[in-house]
Parts: C-alpha cells; structure tokens; sequence
C-alpha cells in the first residue's frame, strides 16, 4: 500500500467521522494491518430499509444504481417534459471522491499546455463573458445497459441515463482562442474536481496535467480525465456550461461548470471541470484507452464470440426513440381515439421523421412532431392511436434522422453495454 | 486620578461591547464549526452532504474479505444490482479490479471474493 494512501487515511482518522469515512477509514486500516477486518465495526442495516430514505442533495428521489459512488436513474415520468428538471435529471460518478464542497472563491478554470498563453478563469470571468445556450441530449454511453443479452458488467441502467436541458456557458472554441492553440495540438483533455481511490485529502490541489494514472507497476483508480480531438473542441456548439436549464448547476450534475458536447455521449461531458488542456499527441489516458471504446463495426455491434480487433473511443450518439406515455402494461379502451407520446433524439442532425407500427412491424404511420428546441434536443412526437380490437398489442416506434440513420429492428451486443438503439416496443392492453 | 474615572467607564464599556461584539459571534461560530450542524460557511462555498445508504453486503462465505476490499472504492449495491454472471465472469471483473483499479486484492484472496460474488444471487431466489 502506498504511503500516501496511509497517510491520508490518518488524516480522515480525526474526528468526528460520518459513517461514510468510518467505513472507508476502516476499511484502509484493515489493510495497513491496525484492525482485523472491519465486518464487526460497521453495524449492519436490514436491507431495503433505507431505499425509501435515499434521496441525494438537490434531487428528487431517483432510482440508485449505486450510491458511492453515485450512480442515479430518472424515473420515467419525468420524460414528458421536454427539458428533464434539474432536480430529476441522472446522476453518474465513477470515483468515489466526489466535488462535494466548491469555494468559488479559490475555485478557478485552467487552460495549459500547448497553449500561446495558460490562463485560469473565476465563474465571475466566465459569466463577464459572452454567453451561449444550446438544448441538448446528455445520455450516458451505458444507458439501456440492464437489457444486454447475454448481461454485462457494469452500472445496469434501463433507459434513464438521459435527460435533456438548455445548457448556457462560454463556447470552448472562445476560451480556447483566449489562450492561443499552439501549432500542432492534437488533442485536448478535460479534468475535473473528482478523484479515485482509497482515500484522498480533500485539501490536496490539482497539480496541472499531472493525473493519476494505472500502471501495470502500480495499479490503481485513473483520474476522470477525458480527451476530444483538436478539430472537434473547435467546434462552436461546444460549451462551458454553468447554468442548466437557466439555473445553477445541481453539484452532482457538475456545479460550478460541466463541459457540453451536443450530440456526443456524456462521458465527454465533463462535470466540475477544473482543467483543461492541450497536448501534442494523442492523448491516450485510461479513459479514453482502454475505458469508454466501442467496436469499429458498424453501430458497434459485436458478438461475445467475435470481439471486434479494433476499437475507437465512443463518440457521437445514434438515434433513438421512446414511447413515454402511455407506460407499457396500460390498460386502453377499445374503439377510442388513444394520444400516444413520445421523445426521439439522435446525435446533432435532428429528427427527419418518427414512425409508429402498431401491428409489430408490418406497417408504418407517421408520427407528429412537437416543438424544435435544436438538432441536439429531444424531439416530442404525437400519435393518435384508435385501436378496434380487443387484446394484447404491441406498438413499435423508430425514428430516422436528418443524415438518414434509422434505428434497427434487431438488437446489437457490444461488450461494455454501450449504444443500444433497438426499436422501442410497447405492448398495452385494449380492454 | 479620580477626575479621570468617568473616562475610564467609559473606556471600559465600549472594550465591553467591542468584546462581545466580535468574540461572541466569533465564539458562536467556532462552536457552530465544532459541532458541525449547522455548518457555517461563507457564501462562496457550495457544499452538499451525501446521503449514507450502503446496503451491508448480504450473508455469505468470505463476507468479510469482499467488505475490507472491495468496499474500499465503492458501495456493496453496485455489486448488489449487477446481473447473473458465471464465476468465470465474476472471476474477470476481480481481475480488472486487481490489475486495473489496484484493489488491493493477493491473489490468494481471488478465489474467496469470487466464490461471495457467485454466491450473492442465491439470495434474490
């Protein structure tokens, strides 16, 4: 065990200690050989008791896929809205050591490394400057993960690792200007106010670029740190975002700032991002290498018997569509008009058109579209639906985008649960 | 010496109020801050307290060697909502958790965290 680590764990060893530290102090002691494990010092709590109880700060109740860290779904209903509130909107951390106190005061963004000149912004610098809003889809690249066949590890998402929000901020591309974007910049990479680990000084600053990473000499939990190739953090949608959906950001969802990549999955989106920087060479931290890759194959479709050689890092999202309302399982009147609703989304060329087969694929009917809020955000759809026979249906949605991407009717595998865009179905009962 | 007393009050009465002007709220502050509820922060500071829900892992063989290692990085739930894996699997994930994430799991212990993770969907049934 390094002597960081132990060191750290003395510090968190002052009192008083929460139970979370405890167990965490506990748990590293344990190691260093001080206690004989730590089974008997953490008193158990009857499981189940507490679910009703877990809500997290600045949130309503949401479905906990993990809760350290955390790891928190949107509950369906929310999606009828076109801008998913703030306070219901998913939660996913991969370390432990959250950002959960932020002094603005002493809270800076950097810029450096290949940069003309490195530069660090307050939230008041960047709130003096030029602002811009975007409504765009966040959608973890997990999302729909739990319905993977055969099953595969990691956080079992069903569909609401997604939400949809005006973010406002500074466009990347000003900031990156501000600092002069050296000849030869191939990648810049984003970090934020998060650590892994066993145990962290919370008072520890951020070295610049100086990330923890794992080696096979040292293995242990790689900084969050994520990269975007030169040609697309130019690209103007790109934000630095400190309001979503016109109010400060919730901490879990990233206070004081996030980085907003429209179109592109989530783990780009950068939460408390604290750095960012430009590099000379392909950056290839664990996050991006071997973390976070999908197949070259066509919408990453592999199979567990022919794992795809090569491998890109996940980028750009394809469509999707969902039925919101009714549920599944509803109980429709036969010989009555039925209002069927819905989102599409796809990554940044917006939704051309939605389809609706209410006979399980035979034929397809044009859905309605709502509101355009961007090529980014969701798109509602409408569709009245009049059904005459009694009994068990199921209705497909798919949506086809602007560049002509259609959904597939047959489900994909990949190995790390990532992209999944079948056809939605939806069966009801007509009563 | 007498005609300078009522100064003197006077003196006295304003350090008395200086006093407890700042050392009272100071004071009140600093017991706030060891007491910790409510914590007293300036305005610039954004702080949120995390809610503690951990599940206790569930009975079962080598419980406690799966509590002093893999609670070190994350909760026992993100075990807990996993789906049905083959030992061979579970046996893959401790690897990436040992090689990749520096877990500090001997090679000794694989077998007996493997054999808890296997053992942990008997109790859904």
């Amino acid at each position: 065990m390094p002597p960081t680590d132990r060191q750290s764990a003395e510090k968190l060893a002052h009192p008083p200690l929460d139970r979370r530290q405890w167990l965490r102090w506990a748990a590293v002691a344990g190691l260093a050989g001080l206690t004989g494990g730590c089974s008997q010092r953490t008193p158990g709590t009857p499981q189940g008791k507490e679910e009703a109880s877990l809500r997290f700060p600045e949130k309503v109740s949401l479905r906990v896929i993990n809760d350290r860290p955390p790891c928190l779904e949107t509950p369906w209903n929310y999606y009828r809205h076109d801008l998913t509130p703030n306070d219901a909107f998913y939660v996913r951390w991969h370390l432990q050591f959250l950002p959960t106190t932020v002094d603005l005061q002493t809270w800076r963004l950097r810029i450096g490394g290949h940069v003309e000149r490195p530069l660090e912004f307050s939230l008041a610098d960047l709130r003096s400057l030029e602002r811009s809003s975007v409504v765009a889809v966040n959608q973890c690249s997990g999302n729909s993960r739990s319905f993977f066949n055969p099953p595969v590890p990691g956080a079992q998402w069903n569909n609401g690792a997604m939400g949809n929000a005006r973010w406002t901020g500074v466009p990347l591309r000003e900031l990156l200007k501000k600092a002069g974007i050296k000849a030869g910049t191939v990648d810049v990479t984003f970090a934020g106010l998060d650590r892994g680990g066993f145990a962290v000084d919370p008072g520890e600053p951020w070295q610049t670029g100086q990330h923890k990473e794992s080696t096979e000499k040292f293995p242990n939990v790689p900084d969050f740190v994520k990269s975007l190739p030169i040609d697309e953090a130019r690209r103007p949608d790109i934000l630095v975002a400190y309001e979503m959906n016109g109010e400060a950001l919730p901490v879990l969802n990233g206070f004081p700032v996030r980085l907003v990549v429209p179109g592109w999955y989530a783990t780009y989106w950068m939460k408390s991002l604290s750095e960012i920087r430009l590099v000379p060479q392909q950056y290839n931290g664990y996050w991006m290498k071997p973390a976070y890759r999908i197949p070259t194959t066509p919408n990453a479709i592999e199979t567990p018997d022919h794992l795809s050689a090569s491998t890109v890092p996940i980028n750009r999202m394809n469509v999707r569509s969902f039925f919101v309302t009714p549920e599944s399982g509803a109980r429709l009147n036969a010989a009555q008009t039925h209002e069927l609703e819905g989102i599409a989304f796809d990554g940044g060329d917006g939704i051309r058109v939605v389809e609706i087969s209410p006979h399980g694929g035979q034929t397809w009917r044009e859905a309605s579209l709502g509101n355009d809020l961007g090529r980014c955000s969701f798109r509602r759809w409408r569709f009245s639906w009049r059904p005459e026979q009694k009994g068990s249906h199921q209705l497909l949605v798919r949506a086809t985008s602007n560049s002509g991407e259609v959904q597939p009717l047959e489900e994909g595998w990949n190995r790390s649960g990532y992209m999944r865009n079948v056809v939605e179905k939806l069966t009801v009962e007509v009563v | 010496v007498h005609t300078t007393a009522p100064f003197r009050w006077g003196s006295l009465l304003a350090t008395l109020a200086a006093v407890l002007l700042i050392v009272v709220p100071v004071a009140a502050t600093l017991r706030g801050r060891t007491h910790s509820d409510p914590p007293v922060v300036p305005a610039t500071v954004h702080h949120i307290v995390l809610p503690d829900g951990e599940p206790e892992p569930p009975p079962g063989p080598n419980r406690d060697q799966f509590t002093a290692n893999c609670r070190l990085c994350h909760s026992p739930r993100l075990v807990l909502t996993q789906p049905r894996f083959t030992e061979k699997k579970w046996g893959e994930i401790v690897d990436k958790m040992m090689n990749t994430y520096g877990a500090p799991i001997t090679p000794e212990q694989k077998p007996a965290i493997v054999a808890y993770l296997n053992s942990l969907h008997q109790h859904e049934q």
